[in-house]
């Protein structure tokens, strides 16, 4: 038996703010792990020029990311991350949107390697459940770009664009990839509290130079 | 209209580099911050825009001032400000906006009135470097209550500041400061109204304080004053003092007597420190000199102002008058004395005499050795010896062998100096403040040999008839 499922569209401003309302929230979420610090969020005009890469073909309009910011401590000191945001309450087109997104990576990485450490998929609701596992996964990537081959690698015949891609590339972006889902009462209650939060701020202050 | 500071603040945070464009903000805004308090230490932590640490930390080390945190905002959406300031704001926190939101925003739009609201709810300040910048301009005009504001403001703003209401905040004290001047009420309640509503309870109470000390300075009833703080002081603290050294009516005497009678050697030393050109304390202390007391005077030679003519200044945290050849530094207490003591060897008995007589001293006892023996001659009614024919006739008989270390001169007649010809000091004895004038004008011309024209001038300075 045959499901058909409708839903109304938001309108582009209601989007927009949906968006931005999901980048601040994931912000402040990696800001209290005390391990990420999410430095610069999108519209602000000052961010947006730092997470924007431009596409292969010449022709595409450039894309940004939600976020980006620098992880704290250990191994990862220093790394930079940038974010992607969605703001969802079902899995809706994550599907589609997330391999587009790896496409961005790729070309994001090719771009600027020095600039893309790590990259983040953040999402209060899991999506394409039954390929969870390979969402990381270099072929995974790899067929994502071949999906999107006309902006990301300037050439829209799929069967040309497979010997452009640049399977270490593929393998280095994908060694990057996160994918992360949060939750409104893992955001309200599994966070350090304001208490804890005051006591590390006191002691970095303590450590400013 | 953009400022030369705010430019560059857009130029950094604009960088395309996202760490460069961090680094380069945090040290413009910093930059602007010290410029603004010169007195302050502003520190960069490993942060930017994060939602809980902050960017800036800035300490005063010297003064009782606490720490304050200072978060820098690229945002341009008033709401996510506004929650910043909720749940990461309180009294120490300073939030500086970084792209013109405030500038570009409208004043009663509702997003700028919950701003205003939330900030003071939880005692933050929120601003911008353009705001910053105008007062900073400000400060660099002397002799006006707008030079104060800067400084004011980063150790504790209060509520929205935007650039149109600092412009319009330096208006108000200017005009309250001379208001002030002038013992005109209005504008001088106004001013204080406008301190009330920019600045933290401190701060709002010692900007308070110095136009306070300017409206009695000028002549103006301390109860008149539209303050609404509890007590009327009638004396001014160190920060009011200094506010009326530098820039207070050179011209007017009754002004400077009037500074004088709220004046104390303590917040005299504490004002007078940080002003380099002490024309301010040469006024005061004309009016202060016969009304102040001390405990300690010590007497140097100082060849490096030779015979200059004598003039008040503040140095190691002690009052000095300098001139003469000699250097003279005076405290309230025997701690505070900052210099070492000499090691001279001490005075022949007839030239403590001579010394004592021509400087009309009185010298109830004194007390002299050669090391190995010691002598004393004194008066048991501690009335003056100097003109004794038994102590001029010791003296001769005692001539070179031995030397006075020690000598009590009486001030006033009621109060015992004690001068020690060894180390270069006079001190009021056990716990007792003397007349300054009366220790000072002792303690150099028993410790210094004074040609009469020295002490002509000297007693001028000390509003002293010779």
């Amino acid at each position: 038996m045959k499901h058909v499922g409708y839903s109304r569209p938001m309108a582009g401003e209601q989007l927009h703010e949906k968006g931005a309302d999901g980048a601040r929230r994931a912000k402040i979420w990696l800001d209290r792990t005390t391990r990420a610090e999410a430095r610069w969020v999108t519209p602000d005009p000052t961010a947006v020029p730092k997470l924007t890469f431009p596409w292969a073909n010449p022709n595409s309009e450039p894309f940004s990311f939600d976020l980006g910011g620098l992880l704290r401590g250990g191994d990862v000191d220093g790394q930079e991350f940038l974010a992607e945001c969605k703001n969802y309450k079902d899995a809706a087109d994550q599907g589609s949107l997330y391999r587009a997104y790896l496409a961005k990576c790729y070309c994001a990485f090719r771009s600027r390697p020095d600039r893309c450490d790590n990259f983040m998929w953040i999402t209060w609701a899991p999506f394409s459940i039954t390929k969870w596992t390979d969402l990381c996964s270099a072929s995974y990537v790899k067929a994502a770009i071949l999906d999107h081959s006309a902006k990301a690698l300037n050439e829209p015949d799929r069967k040309v664009a497979v010997s452009l891609i640049s399977d270490e590339m593929v393998e280095q972006t994908a060694k990057r990839l996160w994918l992360i889902v949060l939750s409104q009462r893992q955001e309200a209650t599994l966070m350090m509290s304001k208490e804890h939060l005051g006591l590390i701020r006191k002691f970095e202050a303590e450590g400013a130079s | 209209m953009e400022g030369s500071l705010a430019a560059r603040v857009r130029d950094s945070i604009y960088d395309p580099d996202p760490i460069d464009a961090a680094e380069r903000t945090k040290d413009v805004v910093a930059q602007a911050l010290r410029e603004a308090d010169p007195s302050s230490v502003v520190s960069k932590t490993s942060h930017f825009n994060n939602s809980f640490m902050p960017d800036l930390v800035i300490e005063w080390p010297d003064q009782s001032q606490e720490v304050r945190s200072v978060f820098l905002r690229p945002t341009r959406d008033f709401g996510w400000l506004r929650e910043d300031v909720e749940s990461t704001g309180g009294a120490l926190s300073t939030f500086i906006s970084l792209d013109n939101l405030l500038l570009d925003s409208d004043r009663s739009s509702e997003d700028r009135e919950n701003l205003e609201v939330a900030s003071r709810r939880n005692g933050s300040f929120v601003t911008e470097v353009a705001s910053i910048e105008v007062l900073a301009d400000a400060s660099r005009q002397p002799g006006t209550g707008a030079s104060l504001l800067a400084a004011a403001v980063v150790r504790g703003g209060l509520g929205v500041l935007d650039p149109a209401g600092a412009d319009d905040f330096e208006q108000q004290i200017n005009r309250a400061f001379e208001g002030a001047r002038i013992t005109e009420l209005e504008p001088t309640s106004a001013g204080v109204d406008a301190l009330n509503s920019h600045l933290g309870g401190v701060q709002a109470a010692k900007l308070g304080g110095v136009m306070q000390a300017i409206w009695t300075a000028s002549g103006g009833s301390p109860s008149a004053f539209p303050s609404n703080q509890a007590q009327i002081s009638t004396t001014f603290d160190s920060d009011s003092l200094a506010f009326l050294l530098r820039f207070g009516d050179t011209d007017d005497e009754d002004f400077w007597a009037r500074v004088a009678r709220g004046a104390d050697l303590e917040s005299i030393v504490a004002a007078a420190a940080s002003d380099r050109t002490w024309s301010g304390l040469q006024n005061l202390m004309k009016h202060s000199v016969r009304r102040l007391t001390a405990k300690v005077c010590a007497v140097r030679q100082d060849k490096e102002h030779g015979d200059a003519k004598l003039r008040w200044q503040v140095s190691d945290g002690m009052l000095v008058l300098t001139g003469l050849g000699i250097s003279s530094s005076i405290a309230s207490t025997s701690a505070r004395v900052t210099i070492p003591n000499l090691n001279n060897d001490g005075l022949d008995i007839a030239e403590l005499l001579v010394r004592a007589r021509r400087a009309s001293i009185a010298v109830s006892e004194f007390k002299a050795s050669n090391g190995d023996v010691s002598v004393s001659y004194g008066s048991n009614s501690q009335s003056d010896i100097t003109d004794d024919e038994e102590a001029a006739s010791l003296g001769q008989a005692l001539d070179g062998r031995v030397l006075v270390t020690n000598a009590t001169a009486n001030i006033l007649d009621s109060h015992r100096v004690d001068v020690s010809f060894v180390t270069g000091r006079a001190a009021g004895r056990s716990n007792a403040q003397v007349s300054l004038a009366e220790l000072v004008w002792s303690s150099i011309n028993l410790l210094a040999n004074t040609r009469p024209a020295d002490r002509r001038q000297l007693a001028e300075a000390l509003r002293r008839d010779v």
